[in-house]
């Protein structure tokens, strides 16, 4: 294979990912991903009999009848669905399923025809970029143009509906039109990325752009954006690797691409990868072990013990030793505990930190009693998750609401140190 | 497009002719007929399923009907669709849908005949008087899903507001509210009906609506009654509204739907 040639099936490849990454942005936002499935599987027939009539591979004429069988088969899963009483999964099974055996018993047809095995049209199960000639990748930088510039100029109208059809109907949008010309671009962009990545693959190329750009962003715009990026990428670094030995298909190499970017993704992506929630447990663990042993000194003090030391803290609360360590020198780190001679004492800092935890949970549970109707016996549970939760602006409202109670509903003091102010 | 003229106080709002719509053939709304006042505070009670977001529905267009016809200032909607704001129930939309408070209440900026013009000055300026008129300003970059259910609900009025209309048709504005929420979008909303505006209220609570409609429509899938909130709410069409259907008219509810029949026959469509 020449060099050039090379370049032009990954830059094939490469547009093929970047369209079906933004108009599947669109597709899983609206929660129809399984629709994409239904109509690259459906598309099969379509291809076929687009062959079978002009006698030719030409892109142009596949992506014709492509399109129009992508369109036929999003029209009867509707039908399908409003008129009998099937379940939405069960009319996209039944079309996916029934245009796929049609698609396959027609390329039996032609594979049994003179000039079969030249086709190639087996190659659409599973997708060869090294079938791609020049003139397919032509056609599809032309559909690549053709469904940015759309996405670009019908923005307003796409985002409103994708956000709620209702509120985009009530101010006048036609949606059904909009839905259609959508429906429109995913069938082109399906039936195009079919020649590339395969009817089997193509709905995971699809999704998986948008689905993982979602991870990452909060905006459409970069959302968008982004799914084109991992698009692009996918179909490139797919293609050069199944491009790296003879006789390997493009489709599930694409896939794997992706897949290992989902990957990825689910680990590190911001606030929910789960790296991020580690971190965030991490962090959660840390805050109240502190508290916890900061509370427990308080606690001690408060029964007039002034030769504290670590046993007489685990005597009070049972506390695991390495949570304890860890938390015990965070705590002499931020100036808060000290320790002399094996006793422990608070700083001024730490007698305030302290003070506050206890305030916060004897307040809490006074509200539980005075306010929601707790039993006295029903609070300590939850006060002791609570305390550790309560901004300062949470207990602002929350003394001026119970205006300062001096004792908790066990009758404990609750030390307000300088918070009155 | 010359702005069709409005005029506060001379004419219906809404006027709704013997309206029928069905849900899988089940007609959930039957011969609907009325006529609403401008300038007013609307409340629309009834039961569940007695077909009051339904009949919102209905006047946005949303649902088709099976019979009658809908005016707004006496006017097709189409031609006067920038007057009229519809707030959707709260729960109908995905609130993980990737964007901000602030992108949210533009597309209420957003006109189907201004499709290619970048938003003006103007409109971020009304985007922004929305959100302080909410009290939502000091949120405009926040996420929409990191909201609480007030705070969405404030958004999505916010988004109603920037339209600029003088009509507003809200779905369950209190459902899932915090108190301080109510209390600032009535508030709003009663600032509104001293502009001239109509609000129009689907509203499931009965205890609240003498404290907040000036003017109640009664629904159970028919009409029970409209008018002047005094005039209207009697024990006569409180047990009309919300007791149980008719026996008949349930039964033939029934047959309609199991022989799937038409509600009209062609040609009486309109009537």
């Amino acid at each position: 294979m020449t060099y050039s040639l090379l370049l032009y099936i990954l830059l094939g490849l490469g547009l093929v990912g970047a369209m079906s990454g933004a108009v599947g942005t669109f597709a899983f936002l609206k929660k129809r991903t399984l629709v994409g499935d239904a109509v690259s599987h459906s598309i099969l027939p379509g291809l076929v009999i687009g062959y079978l009539l002009m006698g030719t591979k030409d892109p142009y004429v596949l992506i014709l009848s492509g399109t129009i069988f992508g369109l036929i088969s999003i029209r009867s899963i509707d039908l399908i669905h409003q008129k009998s009483k099937l379940s939405i999964d069960t009319a996209i099974a039944i079309v996916t399923t029934v245009y796929f055996a049609l698609g396959s018993v027609l390329l039996s047809v032609v594979a049994k025809s003179p000039n079969g095995s030249q086709a190639g049209l087996k190659d659409f199960l599973f997708g060869k970029a090294a079938t791609l000639t020049e003139n397919d990748i032509v056609a599809f930088a032309i559909v690549f143009v053709l469904v940015i510039i759309t996405l670009i100029v019908l923005f307003k109208p796409f985002q409103s509906i994708a956000f709620s059809a209702d509120f985009a109907g009530g101010q006048g949008w036609k949606v059904k039109r909009f839905e259609f010309i959508l429906a429109v671009l995913t069938s082109i962009v399906i039936t195009t990325g079919l020649q590339a990545v395969g009817v089997v693959l193509m709905s995971a190329l699809l999704i998986g752009p948008g689905a993982i750009a979602r991870y990452w962003t909060n905006s459409l715009k970069k959302m968008l954006l982004l799914s084109v990026v991992v698009g692009a990428f996918s179909g490139i670094a797919g293609g050069l690797l199944s491009l790296s030995k003879d006789n390997m298909p493009t489709g599930p190499w694409v896939i794997i691409v992706l897949f290992t970017a989902t990957i990825l993704t689910l680990l590190f992506a911001p606030k929910k990868g789960w790296l991020a929630i580690q971190s965030r447990n991490r962090l959660n663990k840390k805050q109240m072990a502190e508290e916890n042993l900061l509370k427990t000194i308080e606690q001690l003090r408060e029964k007039g013990n002034n030769k504290i030391t670590f046993q007489s803290i685990l005597d009070q609360r049972r506390l695991e030793a390495a949570v304890f360590d860890r938390a015990f020198s965070a705590l002499s780190k931020k100036g808060m505990v000290k320790i002399n001679d094996q006793i422990i004492s608070l700083t001024e800092l730490g007698v305030a930190e302290a003070q506050r935890i206890v305030r916060l949970h004897r307040l809490w549970e006074m509200y539980l009693t005075a306010r929601l109707n707790f039993k006295n016996d029903h609070i300590h549970g939850t006060a002791e998750t609570i305390e550790h939760l309560i901004t300062a602006d949470l207990e602002k409202v929350l003394m001026e609401e119970l205006n300062f109670p001096s004792e908790d509903p066990h009758q404990k003091p609750i030390p307000y140190g300088n918070a009155k102010q | 497009m010359p702005k069709p003229f409005v005029k506060a106080g001379t004419m219906n709002s809404i006027k709704v002719h013997n309206a029928s719509v069905t849900y899988n053939q089940l007609p959930v709304l039957w011969d609907v007929d009325m006529d609403l006042p401008t300038g007013r505070l609307i409340g629309i009670v009834g039961q569940n399923g007695s077909g009051k977001s339904t009949l919102l529905k209905a006047i946005m267009g949303l649902v088709p009907l099976s019979s009658g016809n809908v005016k707004i200032f006496e006017q097709d909607l189409d031609t006067i669709r920038t007057e009229v704001a519809y707030v959707p129930q709260r729960e109908s939309v995905d609130w993980n849908f990737p964007a901000s408070v602030q992108e949210i209440v533009r597309m209420g900026r957003y006109q189907p005949g201004r499709l290619f013009q970048r938003l003006t000055k103007l409109d971020h300026q009304l985007v922004e008087d929305a959100l302080k008129k909410v009290n939502m300003l000091s949120f405009k970059n926040r996420q929409i899903g990191e909201l609480s259910g007030g705070q969405q609900q404030r958004v999505f009025i916010a988004r109603a507001l920037a339209q600029g209309a003088k009509l507003y048709l809200l779905d369950e504005p209190f459902v899932g509210v915090d108190v301080a929420t109510e209390k600032a979008i009535m508030d709003l909303l009663i600032e509104m009906k001293k502009e001239g505006k109509t609000i129009v209220i689907v509203h499931h609570d009965l205890h609240s609506v003498t404290s907040l409609f000036d003017y109640l429509v009664m629904l159970n899938t028919r009409m029970i009654a409209h008018g002047a909130i005094d005039e209207v709410l009697t024990t006569e069409n409180l047990n009309a509204t919300f007791g149980g259907q008719l026996n008949l008219f349930a039964q033939l509810q029934q047959i309609i739907k199991e022989r799937d029949f038409p509600i009209r026959e062609k040609g009486f469509e309109e009537k």
